[in-house]
């Protein structure tokens, strides 16, 4: 937060001195002068926050002054505080208040302690920055003390299940110990417990993650092996009693227990709004856990495939031109590096690294934006980058370009939509709202005749009446108007993916994508979605095999949620994908997991037959290595 | 000390529990049967932590008799934050008789607990906080909750 400043209008030098250094050793920055000549030429310099003003001025009275400069400059905000010894009279004082419109009289002499009374409820206001900014700027900080975090989470009041994947990398990356308990609006409660920063547990009530249904889907065992299992009278849990009645190893245990957790921790992050409480206590470290190497893993996948880009893009925008500043732990060989998000933007480290803003980033043609918005999610849930306080430009055009887009972004938005997507929605007048909405505008322009005067002007104006027209209860009632929006997009939506299904079952790839293309837009949040993307381009891409269109594949693939992945539908279109990159291989094998889900599902029977067919066309080139015995034979000993 | 406790001190139809420790999966209620009882005191001063299945364990045993008077007293923090977030963990005919107010003190980093009691602290109307919490060395300590938030319960019933 930069610091108020304040002028002191005082032709008394003793008085004027004494609060000077008072103020300026509480941080304010102190302009003192001395006459309304010196005052005048100091403001056009400077903008203030307060101006301490005697009333009794050698020339111009210190009320005509104010009235003047109120007259002369009625764009700019600041707080007036008069002072007298003359004037001490009641209804003096009240006539002079309601004249200048001052914030408050001060009659000398009078107490430090009155005038820190004064600024100390601007500078709470400007501290009032709201928690969830607050979150998310956490690892600016070099350390974080339990009782921090603690406090950071009991703040927020409600947040999205979407920023849960923050809260549980904080919470690893801070070696925390105890219980994050999730509280869904439908009286559900999810729990995890986190042992020195490592997971050893997630709880949800949701018995599709139940450790059987778990081990079927990933081959480990069989119905019947559960049923077998489940009969043997012990009180072991399941796991154990396959291992001990030897129908599994412990070490598919291990994996399916870690795979039971991603998937839960998965289910928790959706478009519903929670509230947490975060109880620090002792846990057992229990094996197997996901520490903070694997959780980077799984963080990974979740923001590249839960968290929808418009989200993403309301999350940032209040931060778009706000440098981005690395960590120190941000290099080339960090593991993060190696994502698949990062590696999709190339420079992305370089840029990072000259300290770029969202909104350069933007604009880099070869990015894909909701692949820029994910890579710089990702980054910063692991605490590797981190948005300045202060928003800072160059240069008058720069930050005129800033405000212009900022303009675009929230043009077309209501009031509500508008404040929700700058992160305002807690303010209810607008005045303790003005250091965050200079935060997002970055500094007042001086000059009138600036380029980016006009725009910043107007934006401010527009964001501040939309808060001061908002009450609370009409907040309310626009939230829920925009949830039943959404809740009946969801619906059609849903509609449009049912028939895009059906078409594509009939190889109907085109209007397929067209109709899913469209439910995209209604809904960032529909079931398996990027799994009928990615089918519909394979199947249109299939002869011409685009490269970049396969890599348009690739992020849809990539976006498919671990829960989205029990189902025959994700084998067959990695199958899709396999064969669409001549990988015949995988291909196979996909189709026949596929299969082995559903043994009706026709396309799959279908492709694994033309695979089958193209491996034997290929095979005359093969290697031996990679052959089928039967065919290395076949090769070795074949009577010419 | 075992990670769970429990004792009931049945009188009549009447019982005083008292609970320690953490509540969590591993904990079953079912061993601790209230049926029959008609008033029950709870003293939950010692539990330390409780976790999502623990809540479910809790409201599904306190649902068991939802017919007996129920009285929280010396609730912790984690106790009351449960209270504000999830219902029923207080049952429609619970009330908390007395909870602790965590305050701190920003120079020393002391924290402290400071017993709430209804009709001293606290009463249907609102809170009366103590005027003055100090730290063993006097320094002056401040309330470490958001009163808003924390507080809510009072307002439920």
């Amino acid at each position: 937060m930069s610091k108020n400043k304040i002028l002191i209008l005082e032709d008394d030098k003793t008085l004027s001195q004494s609060l000077q250094e008072a103020l300026e050793k509480r941080g304010f920055e102190v302009i003192p002068a001395a006459n309304a000549e010196e005052a005048n030429a100091l403001l056009n310099e400077h903008k203030v926050d307060y101006i301490f003003v005697d009333c009794l001025l050698p020339g111009m009275s210190g009320d005509e002054f104010v009235i003047k400069l109120k007259k002369d400059k009625p764009d700019r905000k600041f707080k007036v505080i008069l002072m007298s010894g003359i004037y001490t009279d009641k209804s003096t004082i009240q006539d002079m208040l309601k004249r200048t419109q001052a914030s408050a009289f001060l009659k000398k002499p009078f107490d430090l302690d009155q005038v820190f009374n004064i600024v100390k409820e601007k500078e709470d206001n400007a501290k009032k920055e709201s928690p969830r900014k607050m979150l998310y700027q956490i690892f600016s900080k070099d350390m974080v003390s339990t009782r921090e975090k603690r406090k950071l989470i009991e703040s927020i009041e409600e947040i999205s299940a979407y920023d849960l994947p923050f809260i549980y990398s904080l919470l690893t990356e801070t070696k925390s110990s105890g219980y994050l308990n999730i509280y869904f609006n439908d009286g559900s409660v999810s729990g995890i417990a986190f042992s020195n920063g490592c997971i050893v547990a997630v709880d949800v009530e949701d018995k599709s993650t139940y450790i059987g249904e778990l081990l079927i889907q990933s081959g480990y065992v069989s119905p019947t092996d559960i049923q077998k299992a489940l009969q043997s009278k012990n009180n072991q849990r399941l796991g154990q009693r396959l291992i001990s009645s030897n129908l599994m190893s412990p070490h598919a245990l291990d994996l399916t227990m870690i795979e039971q957790m991603n998937v839960r921790l998965s289910k928790t992050i959706s478009e519903k709004t929670v509230k947490l409480n975060f109880s620090a206590s002792e846990v057992e470290l229990t094996q197997p856990n996901i520490d903070s190497e694997l959780l980077l893993n799984y963080l990974h996948d979740w923001i590249a495939s839960k968290l929808p880009t418009n989200w993403l893009k309301n999350l940032y925008m209040m931060w778009a031109g706000h440098q981005i500043i690395p960590n120190a732990h941000l290099k080339p060989d960090h593991p993060c590096m190696q994502m698949s998000l990062i590696q999709s933007l190339d420079g992305l480290l370089d840029k990072l690294a000259k300290k770029t803003t969202l909104s350069e980033l933007l604009g880099v043609p070869d990015y894909n934006q909701a692949a820029l918005y994910k890579a710089l999610h990702f980054l910063v849930t692991k605490g590797l980058i981190y948005f300045s306080r202060n928003i800072s430009f160059d240069n008058v055009d720069e930050h005129f370009d800033y405000l212009t887009k900022l303009k675009a972004q929230i043009e077309n938005k209501s009031d509500y939509e508008m404040l929700e997507a700058l992160g305002l929605t807690q303010y209810n007048d607008a005045e303790s709202a003005a250091s965050e909405i200079e935060t997002l505008l970055g500094q007042e322009p001086m000059k009138k005749e600036a380029k980016n005067f006009g725009v910043w002007y107007e934006l401010y104006n527009k964001i501040s009446t939309a808060i001061n027209s908002l009450n609370p209860e009409a907040k309310i009632q626009l939230k829920k108007a925009i949830e039943k929006n959404e809740a009946e997009n969801r619906i059609k939506a849903n509609q449009l993916l049912d028939e895009s299904k059906k078409e594509l079952m009939l190889s109907q790839f085109q209007s397929a994508l067209v109709k899913l293309k469209e439910a995209g837009k209604l809904s960032g949040t529909l079931f398996q979605y990027n799994i009928y993307i990615a089918w519909a381009r394979l199947g249109m891409n299939m002869q011409k095999k685009d490269k970049n269109v396969i890599k348009e594949i690739e992020f849809d693939l990539m976006q498919i949620p671990a829960d989205e992945r029990y189902d025959y539908l994700y084998p067959y279109v990695m199958g899709l994908y396999y064969k669409a990159t001549n990988d015949y291989l995988n291909a196979k094998k996909s189709f026949d997991k596929a299969l082995a889900m559903d043994n009706t599902f026709l396309a799959a029977k279908r492709e694994l037959s033309l695979i089958e067919q193209m491996m034997k066309k290929t095979r005359k080139n093969d290697n031996l290595f990679t052959m089928d015995l039967k065919d290395v034979v076949t090769v070795l000993f074949k009577k010419k | 000390m075992s990670k769970f406790e429990l004792k009931i001190d049945k009188n009549a139809d009447a019982a005083k529990i008292s609970i320690a420790g953490i509540i969590d999966e591993d904990v079953d209620f079912n061993e601790y049967s209230l049926s029959g009882l008609k008033q029950m005191e709870l003293d939950l001063n010692n539990v330390k932590s409780i976790n999502s299945c623990g809540i479910r364990e809790w409201i599904k045993w306190l649902g068991s008799n939802s017919q007996a008077k129920m009285t929280y007293i010396n609730c912790p923090k984690i106790i009351i934050d449960q209270i504000n977030m999830v219902d029923g963990f207080l049952p429609q005919n619970g009330k908390v008789q007395s909870f602790y107010v965590p305050y701190y003190n920003d120079d020393s980093g002391t924290e402290k607990n400071v017993l709430f009691r209804h009709g001293t602290e606290f009463t249907e109307s609102g809170v009366k906080p103590p005027e003055k919490v100090v730290d063993e060395a006097g320094n002056a300590m401040e309330m470490d909750v958001i009163e808003s938030k924390y507080f809510k319960f009072l307002n439920k019933k």
